[in-house]
């Protein structure tokens, strides 16, 4: 790569400024104060842009520090050429990078080229701002430089792959803190961790040994204890077998009595049986003998039948009683003259009343010819008086007639005939005269009517009486009426005694006749004498063969079913005979049986012992697997630990055996530049495998940070070169010195002048210095 | 006649080495509950009865719940009549210590016992000892016209040994055995003995680890007392199941391509989210190849109700690629492959730790 052309627009202090690049060797040299770093600054910035852009720091910030002091935009172009072609780089910047603007031609069609993007300097030198600072930038105080990844890289021409070369620190880092975390001899690593657990774990399970001993103590007391339980268990059963045995000799001995006792029985009661048959008549079904009960009742009915008869004859009439009766039936017969002759005493009464119905009608008959006789004096009373006053009006009227006035005596008489009409009618119409006429007529009739009547009555009853040979003479008559009555009454009782008796007489034959024909049918023998103690006796015998009979049938029953639920013939053939005692073998039976409950409780206490040291053992278990999965996992995670172990030193052994391969060519252009500047090959200087550089004097190492300053930047010169010439071995870059060597005395400094005249033949150089005759500072 | 014949049912297994305290208890449980799920299989299904042959618990010690809960199984199939034969792991005499032994159990002892299950069929047992494990074929007496159903504890073996537990099969050829009922292998095997009969061991109730890995269950005996003919057919009644897969990643390069290839390697056997998986990784990978065990042990810990893997790959490197390499990697490489100090086997862990810590990537996974 070559710089062909600057053209400053502004930038910092410089300002419409333009520069032709040479090859080989620039030496551009000024006073302080003209802008060189501001022009080296620029180059660096056109190609990598400003750095520091996020700090606030105005100095650090190099946007702002480069901002034209009469402000506006800045920037500018720079023209070069690289890989056969010719390129201007333009860029302007303003106050943020958005603001900025980039853009590269192609100088020989003048076209925009898109070959390097803004990233321009990194992709013209395959390496970052960084790399360009450590290598061919070289700013004022800043010569040492040291090895990065980039640069480790970009030497290592001979390495395939640098990513891996770049990423070894951070893989050596890791595989670190993997070995920190993992690592036994540190109390935070995990295998550490892992083997306190185990270690804990194994203090937890140390008393395995003393369950596991108890439990082996324990299953032994166990069969100990079980085997007694298996003789107790053994020996229950044989004695409960003994015992079965004898209850069953003695049950069937029992038996065999019972069924003995039960066949005797049954004996007896057939032999009762027959005994109370023979008291029946022959031929008799016993199966079908009536009820005792009923035979009773027979019996009952017998002796009340036998008393009827008797008391029938007491109901029977007395002679006297039975003239009376014939008397009375002939006056009497059929007929019944009770009602007739109460009627008659009845309407006797009303011969008393029409009698005095007679009697009151003579009075009333004599009073109303008693009051005819005053109605007429009254009338004749009346008659004078009104005549009276007739004649005297009459001749009032003659009077008038004549003496007065005609007319009013015409009046006056026509007025008194009138009156005399009046009385004339009144005195004809008189109606008290009248009724009293109408009145005596009725009662007149009514009394011949009560007297027709009270005749006729009489006449009937006195007939009535005589027809039954009474006395009907009127003093006499009420006391026939009331003999009759009597009479009759005593003919009914009559008739009902007579009756009653005959009823109860016939009923007592007619009872009597049933039970004899119930005595010769149902009980089949002939009626005795006296039927009734006959059938009590009857009744009795029933009573006994029924006894008899159910007794034998329930022998009969007992007997079927003991034979049902036994084994006869086991029973009939049994010849059993155990020695020894029931009573004995179930005592022992049941000490056996009681020490058996014992021992199986013991067994069961055993058992939860063995319970809770199996769930001790079962913790114990758990807590081995435990361990042997943490073992697994410890000598895993150690395994591991091991491997990255090996791992981080072989990956450091190749990264050191990779560095070595190249460190020899640093080593040998980094002493080449070296001699040429100090002309000095007594400092011995080493290059590790870090690309470190150390000097080596009186047998002891130093750093070069002990050097002088003069000498740190001729190793930091030839360093730098050495890293260029190998990192370069193609297309050179453009070095960029800004006054470097101020450290130098004037013998380096010459040397130093002089190594930038080799330098220019190889690189284009751009070399800034304050003045060509410029006193370097004298080093201390 | 149907009968069920099981065995190694192991309950009061402490299942440790595979589960953790609370996974554990809970596994146990499940033990249990499948036993009792057997025993009212037994109830439901028209069973005669059940053939334990040996092996019910797993240790001398047997646990309250266990305890009760076979005693109340039993007694809860009251029509079912248990016959039960102590294994090497059973306790001397579980069911004699008890104070009251369910009414429908039956025992045997170090003699041969027959009970007659029905008028033509007959059922042996033999608890082996020290002294008759040897003459115990001789001294079986059998009835040729009967259905002789043999019950025994031990391993098979074609021939005599010392060991006790051993059975040898050869001695019991010809003896008149229509059904070998045995115990003690904790896979399903059902083979023929002779002409006559066959032997079967039923394998256990419910796996108890990786290594009883596939079905279990109990064997279902169907017998035509007519014809002498023994219809036998495995009823699966695990509740879960052991899976045990091994992954070949060799070739495989990225971690995706692993779980992809355990997922149907998983599939294929029909692994349900019930199921205890466990997935041993074999095989080389490339030591640049991207594995991350976390992601592949997390991708299937939700899918399944544990999940354990191994990774016993190793990994593979091919030092000729790398030996014209002028990069870092190339020369770490190189400086392994020639380090004298490093194990070989522990090179190719050495070197993917590096190139991954080179790559930047998380140096384990």
């Amino acid at each position: 790569m070559r710089m062909i052309e600057c053209n400053i627009m502004n930038f910092g202090t410089l300002s419409d400024f333009h520069y032709d690049f040479q090859h080989g060797i620039n030496r551009i040299i000024r006073g302080n104060g003209f802008g060189k770093s501001t022009f080296a600054a620029f180059i660096r910035v056109m190609l990598y842009g400003f750095e520091g852009e996020g700090k606030r720091d105005t100095l650090a910030r190099e946007r702002k520090f480069y901002e034209p002091w009469q402000g506006g935009n800045y920037g500018g172009d720079i023209v070069f050429e690289t890989a056969g072609k010719c390129y201007r780089l333009t860029r302007t910047f303003g106050k943020k990078a958005d603001s900025d603007a980039f853009e590269l031609r192609d100088m020989y069609t003048n076209l925009v080229s898109n070959d390097f993007s803004e990233n321009i300097g990194y992709e013209l030198f395959d390496m970052d701002s960084e790399t360009f600072r450590r290598t061919v930038f070289v700013s004022q105080d800043g010569m040492e430089t040291s090895v990065n990844d980039t640069i480790s890289g970009k030497i290592g021409a001979l390495v395939d792959n640098t990513d891996d070369l770049n990423a070894f620190e951070k893989a050596k880092s890791a595989l670190d803190e993997l070995i920190l975390s993992l690592t036994p001899r540190r109390k935070t690593g995990e295998v550490s961790r892992l083997n306190d657990r185990i270690t804990a774990l194994e203090a937890e399970i140390l008393p395995a040994d003393r369950l596991d001993e108890s439990m082996q103590s324990l299953i032994k007391m166990r069969e100990q204890e079980e085997e007694k339980l298996y003789n107790l268990k053994k020996e229950k059963n044989d004695l409960t077998e003994r015992a079965a045995k004898l209850g069953k000799s003695i049950e069937i001995a029992n038996k065999k009595e019972r069924y003995e006792a039960l066949s005797a029985d049954l004996n007896v009661k057939k032999t009762a049986l027959d005994d109370c048959q023979r008291e029946l008549p022959e031929g008799t079904d016993i199966s079908k003998l009536p009820l005792s009960s009923i035979i009773r009742g027979k019996a009952r009915d017998y002796m009340m039948a036998a008393s009827s008869f008797d008391g029938s004859k007491l109901l029977e009439l007395s002679d006297n009683e039975e003239a009376n009766y014939i008397r009375l039936c002939d006056t009497y017969g059929d007929e019944d003259p009770v009602r007739k002759a109460y009627e008659y005493i009845e309407r006797r009464r009303d011969l008393k009343e029409l009698d005095n119905d007679l009697h009151e009608t003579d009075e009333k008959l004599r009073e109303i010819n008693e009051k005819e006789e005053a109605a007429k004096k009254e009338q004749k009373k009346k008659s004078f008086r009104f005549g009276a006053v007739c004649v005297f009006l009459l001749l009032s009227n003659v009077i008038y007639f004549f003496i007065d006035d005609p007319i009013v005596g015409i009046a006056d008489t026509v007025i008194t005939l009138f009156i005399c009409l009046a009385f004339f009618v009144w005195y004809h119409k008189n109606r008290d005269i009248i009724v009293f006429d109408e009145e005596r007529k009725d009662i007149l009739n009514r009394m011949e009517n009560i007297k027709k009547e009270r005749d006729a009555l009489s006449s009937q009853i006195c007939a009535f009486v005589s027809k039954y040979g009474k006395d009907s003479s009127p003093e006499m008559i009420a006391f026939s009426l009331k003999e009759i009555i009597n009479d009759h009454e005593a003919l009914i009782n009559l008739k009902n005694k007579k009756e009653r008796a005959e009823a109860a007489s016939q009923n007592a034959h007619s009872e009597i006749d049933g039970i004899m024909r119930y005595i010769s049918e149902t009980i089949g023998t002939e009626p005795e004498e006296d039927p009734y103690t006959q059938l009590l006796r009857y009744a009795d015998t029933t009573d006994r063969v029924r006894e008899a009979l159910k007794a034998f049938e329930e022998a009969q029953e007992s007997l079927r079913r003991f034979k049902e639920e036994n084994d006869i013939n086991e029973i009939e053939n049994s010849a059993v005979s155990i020695e020894g005692s029931l009573s004995e073998t179930t005592a022992r039976l049941s000490e056996v049986s009681m020490l058996a409950d014992e021992s199986a409780e013991r067994l069961a206490s055993l058992d939860r012992r063995s319970d809770e040291l199996e769930s001790s053992l079962e913790y114990i278990t758990e807590k081995r697997a435990e361990k042997e999965a943490l073992k697994e996992e410890r000598d895993r995670k150690h395994e591991i630990y091991e491997c990255c172990v090996i791992a981080k030193d072989r990956l450091v052994a190749a990264k050191e055996n990779l560095s070595a391969r190249y460190i020899r060519p640093i080593y040998e252009k980094f002493m080449y530049y070296h001699t040429k500047i100090t002309g000095d090959q007594t400092h011995e200087y080493m290059v590790d495998a870090n690309i470190d550089v150390s000097v080596k004097e009186y047998g002891m190492t130093h750093s070069i940070g002990q050097l002088s300053r003069g000498l740190k930047d001729v190793v930091g010169l030839s360093l730098r070169m050495a890293f260029i010439d190998v990192m370069f071995p193609e297309e050179k870059p453009v070095i960029i010195l800004d006054d470097p060597f101020v450290n130098l005395d004037r013998v380096n400094l010459d040397a130093a002048e002089k190594l930038m005249d080799l330098i220019g033949r190889d690189y284009q150089v751009i070399y800034f210095a304050a003045r060509e005759d410029s006193e370097p500072q004298i080093q201390i | 006649m149907k009968l069920i014949h099981c065995a190694d049912i192991h309950l009061d297994s402490s299942f440790s080495a595979n589960f953790d305290k609370e996974k554990a208890r809970e596994r146990k449980t499940e033990l249990l509950r499948t036993f009792v799920r057997m025993t009212e299989y037994a109830a439901d299904n028209g069973i005669d009865a059940v053939l334990i042959a040996g092996d019910l618990f797993d240790k001398d010690v047997v646990s309250a719940m266990t305890r009760n809960g076979v005693i109340g199984a039993i007694e809860a199939a009251r029509n079912v009549l248990f016959y039960y034969l102590k294994g090497n792991h059973d306790r001397k005499d579980f069911f004699g210590s008890l104070s009251e032994t369910p009414e429908n159990l039956k025992t045997f002892n170090d003699k041969w016992t027959s009970y007659k299950l029905s008028e033509k069929v007959t059922l042996y047992g033999l608890e082996f000892n020290s002294e008759n494990y040897k003459s115990a074929a001789d001294t079986l007496v059998t009835d040729p016209s009967d259905i002789n159903i043999v019950m025994l504890h031990g391993q098979e073996s074609p021939s005599a040994s010392d060991r006790t537990e051993i059975i040898n099969l050869k001695s019991f050829k010809n003896r008149n055995i229509d059904y070998m009922a045995l115990g003690h292998v904790h896979a399903y095997k059902n083979a023929v003995l002779d002409a006559r009969g066959r032997y079967c061991y039923p394998g256990c109730l419910e796996g108890r680890g990786f290594d009883e890995s596939g079905e279990h269950g109990f064997v279902v005996l169907d017998i035509d007392e007519r014809s002498g003919k023994i219809e036998t057919s495995l009823i699966n009644i695990d509740s879960r199941k052991f899976i045990n897969i091994e992954a070949d990643i060799t070739g495989l390069l990225t971690t995706r391509q692993m779980t992809d290839l355990i997922s149907g390697k998983l599939e294929a056997c029909g692994a349900t989210a019930k199921d205890y998986v466990r997935v041993v990784l074999k095989g080389q990978t490339d030591v640049e190849a991207e594995k991350n065990e976390k992601l592949i042990a997390k991708t299937f810990e939700e899918k399944y109700c544990l999940f354990r893997l191994y990774d016993e790959s190793a990994f593979s490197i091919d030092y000729e690629s790398y030996a014209a390499d002028r990069s870092l990697k190339g020369e770490f490489i190189r400086t392994v492959k020639d380090d004298v100090t490093v194990p070989d086997d522990k090179k190719a862990s050495v070197i993917r730790y590096g190139i991954r810590a080179l790559l930047g990537e998380d140096i384990i996974e």
